[in-house]
């Protein structure tokens, strides 16, 4: 699993590290029951603290994008996310907020971003 | 500031009220610190704050002059050497002997640790490509670096001491630096205390963090809640101000014209009804990054005086 | 500062300023006493015995102190050795000049201090040839200069490379004295001069050659010789096991860094010094006894001197703190002290070995023992039992001084604090020279009561040492009581048995030794001397002065 983690960035390294798992189950390229490296072996590898990558995979699991299994280590879940719909939808406003805050900043109206949202998703169902 | 104080039976490094002066120069002004088991705790602060004269005095070194210094509940200059036998150290300059061969400092070491790993020792050995017939004074800074960390990890101390050991090196050798760290800590119950100017490594691996300025204590806690406490606000005023706004309680304000920004520890003020009487709107809200955050304290005066703005 | 000159002698001066006034206050004392004790007092014998030995002592002393200011080098980081000052180099001045400025400076320097000696203390001519010495105190001034600059990496040949040009330089400067023995062209002073001067040339030459290789990044570090000793010592067996302890690494540890220094040197003087002395002498029989005697006395000043950096906690550094690799080590203060006795103690032995071994080979061999035979046979009729046992006994009592020159010093090095050393050393100087100078002042007086009174001053004389001795034995254990408090008992119990072993030994043999007549009744002499031989005190005092050193 490639993750790259940048600590110079202002987001927290957890955060980061949520967010690129997100996005390899998003993209296809983490497939369904497939294993996550341990804790341990993920902190040696991007050289941060376990109890960063420890607070990440929580962070996953109550996400519902990953279970644990006692003993056996962590796999990406196969059924659906077990967050309500609220608290889904919930997620999606605050994404929604940034993204429309930007393009006001940026002078894009609100079709062109619309435009630009159905061809984002037709690129990433056709990669997979 | 409150600082936690568990019990000196559960901290692996109890510190409590320690000074310490060299002559007029007080190096260290009552400093109290307590570095529970299992977790890395990173101490920052300028050159001259005292980081390695605190260090010293955990490896007795140093005696305290005032108040008490325990590691693993034990007095480190009364008892030395079951202190240092729980203790890998590592320092900036390390002084290894440079007649030594490498084997010859492996095999010397090994003597003293009846708990050396020498197959965890060999393993390290060839990762670090460190070649056992040279001798040490023939080794480049990076490989003497790397010589003195397999002698500190070897034997899997119970405590890992680092005073400032990236400093000058290249990214590959701070690398292995930091993976050790972390190797430690993965182990239960192992902990890492470690010094550094390099406030990335830092953020990266720590779990608490404490900040030395000018002898004193003026941070102390977990990362995520000192990281989370302070806020960078950049301030938008009506008219260009010609010199720095005065903000009771501001860390650091820097900036030119209209555009300011303001570094303060959050809890300690309420910066939107001030910015409001200033006549400047708030633009923007950020957490700090550790640099920043250093900054801003490392420039700003010690606490109970006057805060001195940066321009 | 108007020239290079001035601000190269000005920071000379800077940092040698206490080492030029003690130089400088030994020439004024020993020029005031010369001033003030009147004419009729020098004259007297006992005088004369008393103060040539004093003023040659201090004079020598303050010569390598002068000496030792010029010691013109600095440590460079880069390059790990101790050469010319390393920064010199940026500065905009020729080569030639700043290896001369410093030579200059002090051969000046000495050259002052040496006619201060000459014309305030010994006014009445006792140093023949005053020139000529003059001569070759500068010429070795700029001999050591350019040895130190030029083997600046090769630490141990420098050493021995200047040990070997004090000891030749003393012979150069005796050369002339040889006439009489010798009538050899090579021994008139006229001769010599112009040729010791051209060796002063040609070491200016070789020191500028080696300075200007080293401001252009020359000046190897690892020669030939060098790397070869290293892939020697690589191919030598060496021991591949663990160690048994942490005592025993710490041994391993003191033995390669310091064992080695005292057998060398002492192997070192038996073949450069005594080996070809012994041969050109072979058919002397007077000098078989003389060369026996400083061949015995030898490893005795060698181990005084080498005593000196010995104590410290690590030999080869400048100062005597403990690096942090060193007080890192789990280990407790008394074991480090205990591996440093140990390696002193097999050092000695090695050394004893090498100059019991040379004798085996010599004296059967090629020497002319006429004379010595004579005595060891007049020695046998006097103590036909105990010869043997006084023989073998002085030997190991020789050895034992060896070990207690090399250990005797480990509490004032081993606490790190140079004040501690310097007085040391100024009380091992000082108090023989107040006391040659006390004899001295009142030499008339001794004469007068010595040609008079001989018995009642040879009683008094016994007594008196007799009540010193007593108290410098109660001394000594009131002082041991309380150094070897702090220590464990069983280590106590260990020493202890070591330090009355070694005491029986001398007490035996002062009883054997002491001649059947004992007109003047000095027995009981002996056996309060012998109970100083053996450090004790001392030695319990180390652990604690580590300690201070480890935790300050």
């Amino acid at each position: 699993m490639q993750i790259h983690i940048s600590s110079s960035d202002g987001v927290p390294i957890y955060l980061q590290i949520v967010n690129q798992v997100k996005h390899l189950v998003a993209a296809g390229r983490l497939a369904p029951a497939e294993e996550i490296p341990p804790i341990r072996a993920l902190a040696e590898q991007l050289v941060v603290n376990p109890s960063t990558v420890a607070r990440a995979y929580l962070e996953l699991e109550r996400a519902g994008i990953v279970t644990k299994r006692h003993g056996s280590g962590t796999y990406v879940s196969t059924s659906p996310s077990t967050l309500s719909r609220r608290e889904k939808i919930r997620v999606l406003t605050q994404r929604m907020d940034a993204l429309l805050a930007e393009a006001g900043n940026l002078d894009i109206d609100l079709s062109e971003v619309l435009e630009l949202a159905r061809e984002r998703h037709e690129t990433m169902h056709a990669k997979k | 500031m409150n600082f936690p104080s568990p019990s000196s039976a559960e901290s692996v490094i109890s510190i409590t009220g320690l000074t310490r002066r060299f002559g007029p120069k007080t190096a260290l002004n009552d400093v109290s610190l307590y570095v529970p088991p299992g977790g890395v705790f990173g101490l920052v602060g300028e050159n001259g704050a005292g980081k390695t004269t605190l260090i010293k005095h955990l490896l007795g070194l140093f005696r305290a002059e005032t108040g008490e210094v325990r590691v693993f509940g034990l007095d480190p200059v009364a008892e030395p050497v079951a202190v240092l036998g729980g203790i890998g150290y590592l320092s900036e300059q390390p002084d290894l002997p440079g007649w030594m061969r490498v084997d010859e400092l492996l095999r010397y070491t090994q003597a003293f640790y009846p708990n050396w790993d020498p197959a965890y020792a060999e393993q390290l050995r060839v990762q670090f490509g460190l070649n056992p017939t040279q001798r040490i004074s023939t080794l480049s800074k990076g490989q003497r670096a790397k010589a003195g960390l397999l002698a500190a990890q070897a034997h899997r101390p119970k405590l890992l001491l680092l005073d400032e050991p990236s400093s000058g090196l290249d990214p590959m050798v701070r690398r292995d630096i930091l993976e050790a760290v972390i190797r430690t800590v993965a182990d239960e119950g192992r902990t890492v205390f470690f010094s550094s100017h390099l406030l990335e490594e830092i953020e990266r691996v720590s779990d608490q963090v404490a900040m030395l300025h000018q002898g004193q204590i003026v941070l102390c806690g977990p990362l995520d809640e000192i990281k989370a406490r302070h806020r960078r606000y950049t301030l938008h005023f009506e008219k260009a101000q010609v010199k720095s706004p005065a903000i009771a309680g501001a860390l650091r304000i820097s900036g030119s014209g209209k555009e300011w920004t303001v570094v303060c520890n959050g809890a300690g003020i309420n910066l939107p009804p001030l910015a409001a009487g200033l006549g400047a709107r708030i633009v923007g809200e950020q957490i700090p990054s550790l640099n920043e955050i250093f900054e801003a304290h490392a420039g700003a005066a010690l606490p109970g005086q006057p805060a001195a703005p940066l321009s | 500062m108007h020239s290079p000159l001035t601000a190269l002698a000005w920071e000379i001066w800077q940092r040698g300023r206490r080492a030029a006034q003690l130089a400088l206050g030994c020439a004024g004392l020993c020029a005031l006493i010369n001033l003030a004790v009147p004419e009729p007092v020098r004259a007297a014998d006992t005088a004369q015995a008393v103060f040539g030995p004093l003023f040659g002592l201090l004079m020598v002393l303050s010569l390598f102190l002068s000496m030792g200011i010029f010691n013109y080098t600095e440590y460079s980081a880069s390059r790990e050795w101790n050469g010319f000052p390393y920064r010199l180099f940026a500065l905009p001045i020729r080569t030639w000049k700043l290896v001369l400025l410093p030579m200059l400076l002090g051969v000046a320097a000495v050259e002052l201090l040496y006619l201060a000696w000459i014309k305030l203390v010994w006014t009445h001519h006792e140093i023949p040839k005053p020139e000529w010495f003059a001569v070759v105190l500068g010429a070795y001034l700029v001999s050591y200069l350019a040895v130190l600059w030029s083997l600046a990496g090769f630490r141990i040949l420098r050493l021995l490379v200047l040990g070997l040009g004090g000891v030749s330089s003393i012979l150069v400067a005796l050369l002339p004295f040889f006439s009489g023995i010798f009538p050899s062209p090579w021994c008139s002073e006229r001769r010599d001069i112009p040729l010791v001067l051209g060796m002063a040339v040609l070491a200016y030459g070789v020191a500028w050659g080696a300075v200007a290789r080293q401001r252009c990044g020359g000046g190897r570090r690892h020669s030939r010789i060098k790397a070869l000793a290293e892939r020697l010592s690589d191919r030598l067996p060496r021991r591949t096991g663990a160690f048994a302890s942490p005592a025993g690494a710490q041994f391993w540890f003191e033995w390669r860094r310091t064992g080695l220094l005292l057998p060398l040197y002492a192997a070192l003087a038996l073949a450069a010094i005594f080996g070809p002395c012994s041969w050109i002498f072979r058919h002397d029989p007077q000098y078989t006894l003389l060369m026996l005697v400083r061949l015995l006395v030898t490893p005795l000043i060698l181990a005084f001197a080498i005593g000196k950096a010995f104590i410290k906690p690590e030999l080869w550094s400048g100062d005597a703190a403990l690096t942090a690799f060193q007080a890192t080590r789990p280990l407790p203060d008394g074991e480090f002290v205990i591996s440093k006795m140990k390696s002193a103690a097999l050092s000695t032995a090695l050394a004893w070995l090498f100059v019991l071994g040379f004798m085996a080979l010599w004296l059967p061999l090629w020497a002319d023992t006429t004379d010595l035979n004579r005595l060891l046979g007049g020695f046998r009729l006097s103590y036909p039992q105990s010869w043997l046992a006084i023989l073998v006994l002085s030997f190991a009592g020789l050895a034992v001084l060896t070990w207690r020159c090399l250990v005797s010093g480990l509490w004032v090095g081993l606490s790190g604090k140079r004040s501690l050393m310097i007085a040391t050393s100024c009380l091992q100087v000082g108090l023989p020279a107040s006391l040659m100078l006390a004899a001295g002042l009142c030499s008339q007086g001794i004469d007068a009561a010595v040609r008079e009174h001989p018995n009642e001053v040879r009683a008094a004389m016994v007594s008196a040492a007799g009540w010193l001795l007593a108290l410098a034995v109660a001394a000594k254990l009131g002082w041991a009581v309380w150094a070897w408090s702090k220590i464990t008992p069983r280590r106590t119990r260990q020493y202890l048995l070591l330090w009355s072993g070694a005491t029986l030994g001398f007490v035996a043999l002062g009883m054997l030794a002491s001649p059947r007549e004992d007109l003047w009744r000095v027995e009981h002499l002996y056996v309060l001397a012998a109970l100083l031989m053996f450090p004790l005190a001392r030695i319990g005092m180390a652990p604690r002065a580590l300690a201070g050193n480890r935790h300050r």
